[in-house]
């Protein structure tokens, strides 16, 4: 469905993605890892098309990115919208007449309140439920975990299962490895750039120990306790 | 200022003279000034009262601190245009000044409890949105002196509140939005320009057409320049938002700013200035919506 080849991206001379060759399917669940700095967020703002790069992504889609929703890391929200008007902005962006949000509100979130004014795991999960409300048929979601609660996190598990359910195609990236191991098809680990190594789902567990010991290594020792 | 290469005290003391000449002439050009005085204090005031601002300041200090820092920081501003109307014998102006310097830090302190204001454009596109919502007060404002104006029977004040709801609604569109607020949309970029330009025009309208309906009639011999006014205004409104995406991503550049100045200040510029930003606009959105 997606397929990248060869893509590439610098800012000024420091190279942040090297040559990347993926392909996305539909009806399949990807996770990307990889530490910080890895390139992980550059790749997604490359297939969403919001940074430029070298190399090709291609889809059976026209424009890709109107068939893409993507969930910041920090979404951004501006003062004086509420949440409600936020939803009903990304609808009318996407040309979709929906206006009842407080029937499909899963999150409970009190969408007629200030977004800027809601918590951490509020906002991510009003920006998660606005590119959800637009029918996509990609998604990308950046550390859709980070900052939510414990139900929600269940909550956003099942919406990714329903969602390859339907046939839609899901690329997530989360540093919490388990969340990635229950949802996932294949996992890709991003190291300086490039795509270091890739395990579906019988080899998650290799790929967890392998990013164990290269993580701690002999790092934890070098800290004083 | 200083790194325009002019020393502050300089800066401040040429400011404070172009003040007084500026309120001069408006004191002599028109006898309704002290409206007009309030409506650019009431403006001076809130622009200081921007939400960001001032949540990041209710976050730095303490409750009582804060409310010192901002009226304060009100007084301040209040305070060249309270002694200019004391010195003109405006004491009822000069303290309705005072009082919306002290009022609109309580009224802001309110906002930030996340009350939200109804606007008349529910369902349009954000900008004006948020701009109605930072700006209602003053919107207010504009309002109050434009019924003066009609109970004195003073065309030239009421037209002038007219110029004031357009000129505040460029201000809605002076600050480009995050990327993803335009990247979000699958228009192609003609069509985002299109969609932007209508928003605006139809929302000018809705805040404008109480004033221009009032003013027509009120001052049925003047209909003809109520109309040139709203006209301009709303060509005004939107060679902005052509401006705002002839620089976007990015806030407007010095010349970019200076050409639009000229061509504000020289109107029949504005139709070659029209046609550049809108090639610009569409070179700028390509990329991103496209």
């Amino acid at each position: 469905m997606i397929t990248i080849k060869d893509l590439s991206k610098k800012y000024g001379s420091k190279t942040v993605l090297n040559g990347i060759d993926l392909s996305f399917d539909a009806g399949k669940v990807y996770g990307v890892v990889g530490k910080n700095g890895a390139g992980k967020t550059t790749l997604f703002n490359c297939i969403a098309g919001i940074e430029r790069y070298e190399g090709d992504i291609d889809s059976k889609f026209e424009t890709l990115k109107n068939h893409l929703g993507i969930l910041e890391t920090n979404p951004i929200f501006l003062s004086h919208i509420t949440g409600w008007e936020y939803l009903k902005l990304h609808c009318i962006a996407r040309g979709i007449a929906e206006e009842d949000f407080e029937g499909q509100n899963i999150f409970d979130l009190p969408l007629h309140e200030y977004a800027v004014t809601y918590s951490t795991g509020m906002k991510k999960k009003l920006a998660l439920m606005a590119i959800l409300l637009q029918k996509n048929d990609v998604y990308i979601l950046d550390e859709p975990f980070n900052g939510v609660d414990i139900q929600s996190n269940i909550l956003i598990t099942a919406i990714i299962e329903e969602l390859k359910r339907k046939g839609k195609t899901v690329i997530i990236s989360s540093h919490i490895f388990s969340t990635l191991s229950d949802t996932c098809d294949q996992i890709f680990l991003m190291k300086d750039g490039v795509i270091a190594k890739s395990a579906t789902q019988t080899e998650f567990e290799v790929l967890k120990n392998e990013m164990k010991d290269d993580v701690i290594g002999g790092n934890i020792s070098m800290l004083v306790l | 200022m200083r790194e325009l290469g002019v020393h502050p005290f300089i800066a401040s003391v040429l400011g404070a003279v172009v003040f007084v000449l500026l309120s001069a002439y408006l004191f002599f050009k028109t006898e309704y000034a002290n409206w007009l005085y309030l409506l650019f204090a009431a403006i001076a005031i809130f622009r200081l009262g921007e939400h960001n601002r001032v949540r990041l300041l209710s976050v730095l200090f303490p409750r009582k601190a804060y409310l010192k820092v901002r009226l304060l920081e009100n007084l301040a501003v209040a305070l060249p245009f309270v002694l200019y109307l004391f010195y003109a014998a405006e004491h009822l102006v000069a303290l309705l000044v005072g009082c919306v310097a002290i009022l609109s830090v309580l009224i802001q302190r309110v906002a930030l409890n996340s009350r939200v204001i109804p606007t008349p454009f529910g369902k349009t596109p954000f900008e004006n949105i948020v701009g109605f919502r930072k700006t209602y007060i003053l919107i207010g404002v504009i309002y109050f002196v434009l019924i003066k104006a009609i109970q004195v029977g003073n065309f030239n004040l009421g037209v002038s509140t007219l110029g004031a709801v357009f000129f505040l609604m460029m201000s809605f569109q002076a600050k480009p939005e995050p990327l993803h607020y335009a990247w979000i949309f699958s228009d192609s970029a003609k069509a985002f320009i299109l969609r932007k330009l209508k928003y605006s025009a139809i929302c000018a309208s809705l805040l404008a057409l109480p004033t221009l309906i009032a003013l027509c009639i009120f001052f049925p011999e003047r209909t003809f320049v109520s109309f040139g006014v709203f006209t301009a205004g709303q060509i005004f409104l939107l060679s902005m938002v052509l401006a705002k995406y002839s620089a976007y991503p990015n806030e407007m550049s010095v010349p970019q700013g200076l050409l639009y100045a000229l061509s504000l200040w020289f109107p029949p510029m504005l139709a070659v200035v029209c046609v550049l930003f809108y090639r610009k606009a569409k070179r700028n959105l390509k990329p991103i919506l496209e």
